[in-house]
């Protein structure tokens, strides 16, 4: 159960090293892009993934906290720090914080409601936040934000997103496997008996939020760096959905299935680019079919709720 | 008197949408003591328990756990006040297993910090492992400790009541509310069930609250019982005292009727 | 004056579309306590229904009552058909699943939907037929009362009325509303729970089907997105009116539809979708059951 015992993080540490060599040396650039965004859509999945397969609260609104990360730190990047990537660490964080100032506002009323709708308030912030990003001028309005500076190269954008999603991944599992993933896992099975238990159900679930948004905010930043361009649309309901597809597919409580999704569900796309759709995103059509299925044949996902290791 | 109160419970009312479903009731838990609260259906009883755990607020009187006032608390605070329950249409974490559901209740006494457990540090991992060695220990006492992996919803029904009582204990209160533990027992799980109760409130020096039907339980266990009947207190005494009164053999069985028991 | 007369007349054709459609919300929630996601494409699915029937037929270049009625027709037909479809290949399997499953499904038809709709009907919008002249049946004083807004009225009136006597005074209606307040009780008086919950579906998505066909003839655009926007809208008035009570979603319907016309009418349009979900968001802070809805007390 120790995720930190040396003889595992040693391994990761070298498996990363050499899939960063070998992405470096023997693969495209269009490969290496791709590895990089399934970083980040792990990021995403397991944000999601601890709201909702732990906390048992279910959000549609990572898409609103992502945005709030990305305008955050491209604008921060651009006005304060001339544009230098080295400062993009600094400034993803300070992204990551603004979303968990938003986290904490939509958790305060959150307590109060259950299932349908808090998935209903969740998706109402992330439409509020795309429609006020859609009027402001200052970052592109509709038109979106050009120019987000990028990393210098693959393997210091490979290196800083590892690192976020390890800090993501180590930080939420053990979450989840320490007292307050059981104070969460016992509100999410009767929570009128753990609330007379003594366990406080706002303040678990306002905490729950605030680590979720916080690494919704910290992918969205990624995402914006990554790609040097985004605009609201970006942030719309289907990125919310995409997201909890992720989740979905690996097994919502399980954060190993999530990043094991999130790698499956980044290459199938690409796979199946060649099949004639005329014009309309693969995903769009590939996704809601496998939701759809999941939840008739296999409602858990792959994992459940255990871990690959 | 002389014995020192536990729980007061003064005028208490509540209403809902204009039916008065507590009126004006009035009663005290001494220190140590084993009080029956018993009632026909719709007497009031449950929404008393409701009001002392925290889940209903009192439209006015007071509720006081020894001398603190507790009718404004929320559920989790009344239990970290001294008040544990137990639930009359059992509520156990089924999917969590016996262990964790005593760990669950026993953790929210203790403080096992943030950051230790981010870092999943060698001292939070100790201090984890030492409170499950005392929960283990805990359900050693009842003779659960064999089944302290198994998931919770794989217990049989009367070892599922066990749990949820020594759950209740793991939250270390000064007042055990049990709402009708009898629920669905056999005369043989009853007979254990009193056992039970006995023990426990001699070996961990509580006081109790039975909520309870079963009129053969509670008259042979209660030190002292309170009846309520359509919101109202209507007795007050000992179970011989009750078990004459006239107003309760109205209230459960129509007049001039001997009650059974 | 005369503005604020006419901003009122578009608002009421528009609450009247709120309403139609925010009552198979409300039907679908009170009888499965489930957020039909789906129902925004049922409603896009009833209008392409017209589109191709009145094509099929030629019918296009004839506006008249009988293309009218034969395009409403198929617009509730297709609707119906597709509200059916959903509930038994997507929600019936997950019965006994936990709400969540429900709702992710939902999630999932509807992208499904909206998608594959763009690659079978294509992704740029279609013109729908004309099935009546949109002719001014009078004028006064500057305030044009144009045939279109009459047939909305008199159709949603006519199908509410429908639905009043469908629920209040046949058998079915009536199981209807004995499976929504004890859906654990229903069987034993004889009631077929599955029977009625599939005919709740094709109510709601009938009604839907009449609105999706009322709104294009007076917006002849018609595209697999089209049901998006206006779902939004008319899950908000069901839930403003207290989801699960039809009086409440009619209610909700009409005041929204108002609503968001005095608020274009008076500027502030580009706020306008997230101003209905700041007020969804309020009303569930404020009072979560709604104008019309009733509480459920958790029994502990």
């Amino acid at each position: 159960m120790n995720f930190l015992a040396k003889n595992k993080l040693l391994f990761f540490a070298i498996s990363f090293v050499v899939i960063g060599a070998i992405c470096n040396f023997a693969l495209n650039s269009y490969i290496q892009a791709l590895v990089v965004s399934f970083m980040i859509n792990a990021i995403m999945a397991l944000s999601l993934n601890f709201i909702t397969g732990v906390a048992n609260q279910f959000s549609l609104g990572q898409a609103g906290f992502m945005a709030l990360g990305a305008y955050t730190s491209a604008v921060l990047t651009k006005v304060y720090f001339a544009d230098q990537w080295y400062f993009i660490p600094l400034t993803a964080f300070a992204g990551a914080l603004v979303s968990t100032v938003a986290g904490y506002l939509v958790a305060l009323p959150s307590f109060k409601l259950r299932g349908d709708y808090l998935a209903i308030v969740t998706m109402g912030f992330a439409e509020i936040v795309r429609v006020l990003f859609l009027n402001w001028d200052f970052v592109g309005g509709p038109r979106g934000y050009n120019g987000v500076v990028k990393w210098p190269d693959f393997l210091v954008s490979y290196g800083f997103t590892g690192a976020a999603l390890f800090l993501t991944f180590i930080v939420l599992y053990h979450l989840k496997i320490s007292w307050f993933g059981r104070n969460l896992w016992a509100l999410n099975e009767d929570e009128i008996a753990a609330e007379v238990m003594g366990t406080p159900i706002a303040k678990n679930k306002r905490f729950a939020f605030l680590f979720s948004s916080f690494f919704a905010g910290l992918g969205g930043a990624l995402y914006g760096h990554h790609l040097g361009y985004f605009s609201p649309a970006s942030f719309g309901f289907l990125m919310s959905v995409q997201i909890l597809i992720f989740a979905v597919l690996g097994g919502l409580g399980s954060m190993s299935g999530s990043v094991l999704s999130a790698g499956i569900l980044t290459a199938l796309p690409e796979i199946l680019r060649s099949l004639p759709t005329g014009g309309i995103d693969i995903r769009m059509i590939v996704f809601p079919i496998l939701l759809i299925l999941l939840m008739i044949l296999r409602p858990q996902g792959l994992l459940g709720r255990k871990e690959l290791f | 008197m002389g014995n020192s109160r536990m729980l007061s419970v003064d005028n208490l009312n509540l209403s809902f949408g204009g039916i008065k479903a507590v009126d004006q009731v009035t009663f005290h838990i001494n220190e140590h003591e084993l009080l029956g609260l018993i009632g026909p259906n719709g007497a009031g009883k449950t929404t008393v328990f409701n009001m002392i755990s925290g889940f209903y607020k009192a439209d006015s009187g007071t509720i006081k756990l020894r001398d603190e006032v507790i009718n404004e608390l929320s559920p989790d605070e009344v239990n970290k006040a001294g008040i544990a329950r137990t639930f009359q249409n059992i509520r156990l974490f089924g999917q969590l297993t016996v262990v964790e559901n005593v760990l669950l209740a026993m953790q929210q006494t203790e403080t096992l910090g943030w950051k230790e457990s981010l870092l999943r540090t060698k001292s939070y991992r100790e201090k984890e492992a030492t409170l499950k060695a005392h929960c283990i220990d805990l359900l050693k006492i009842f003779s659960l400790d064999h089944l302290a992996e198994e998931l919770a919803c794989n217990l049989p029904y009367g070892l599922q009541r066990k749990l949820e009582i020594v759950r209740a204990l793991a939250t270390k209160p000064k007042l055990l509310i049990l709402d009708e533990p009898a629920a669905g027992m056999n005369h043989q799980e009853t007979e254990d069930l009193k056992k039970l109760i006995h023990f426990v409130k001699q070996k961990f020096n509580l006081t109790v609250l039975l909520i309870e039907h079963d009129m053969k339980l509670i008259m042979s266990i209660c030190e002292r019982i309170v009846v309520l009947n359509r919101g109202v207190k209507i007795a007050d005494g000992t179970p011989a005292e009750v078990k004459a009164n006239q107003n309760v053999i109205e209230a459960y069985l129509g007049k001039r009727t001997q009650l059974h028991g | 004056m005369q503005e604020f007369l006419q901003h009122t007349l578009n608002g009421l054709s528009f609450g009247s579309v709120y309403a139609l459609i925010a009552l198979g919300y409300t039907m679908v929630y009170g009888i499965l306590a489930m957020i039909n996601f789906a129902h925004s494409d049922i409603y896009m699915m009833g209008a392409f229904g017209t589109f191709y029937v009145i094509n099929f037929l030629k019918l296009g270049e004839s506006p008249n009552p009988i293309t009218f009625a034969i395009g409403l027709l198929a617009a509730m037909l297709f609707s119906g058909l597709v509200g059916f479809m959903v509930e038994k290949f997507a929600y019936k399997p997950l019965r006994n699943s936990p709400k969540m499953n429900v709702l992710i499904t939902a999630i999932g038809v509807s992208i499904l939907f909206e998608f594959g709709g763009q690659i079978v009907f294509g992704v740029n919008p279609k013109s729908f037929p004309q099935l009546m002249l949109d002719t001014e049946v009078f004028n006064f004083m500057d305030i044009s009362v144009r045939l279109l807004d009459i047939i909305i009225y008199m159709v949603t009136i006519i199908s509410l009325i429908s639905l009043s006597f469908l629920i209040g005074k046949t058998q079915t209606g009536r199981a209807m509303q004995a499976v929504s307040s004890r859906q654990d009780m229903a069987p034993l008086m004889g009631i077929n729970i599955n029977k009625i919950i599939s005919f709740t579906f094709i109510v709601g998505s009938v009604l839907a089907g009449i609105a999706a066909c009322l709104v294009a003839m007076k917006y002849p655009k018609i595209d697999p997105m089209m049901g998006v926007k206006i779902g939004t809208s008319a899950f908000v008035a069901a839930v403003f009116g207290g989801i699960g009570s039809l009086p409440g979603a009619v209610l909700g319907g009409y005041i929204l539809g108002l609503g968001e016309y005095y608020l274009i009418g008076y500027g502030a349009s580009t706020y306008k979708e997230a101003l209905s979900f700041l007020l969804l968001i309020l009303i569930l802070l404020v009072k979560p059951t709604g104008l019309m809805g009733k509480k459920a007390k958790e029994k502990i």
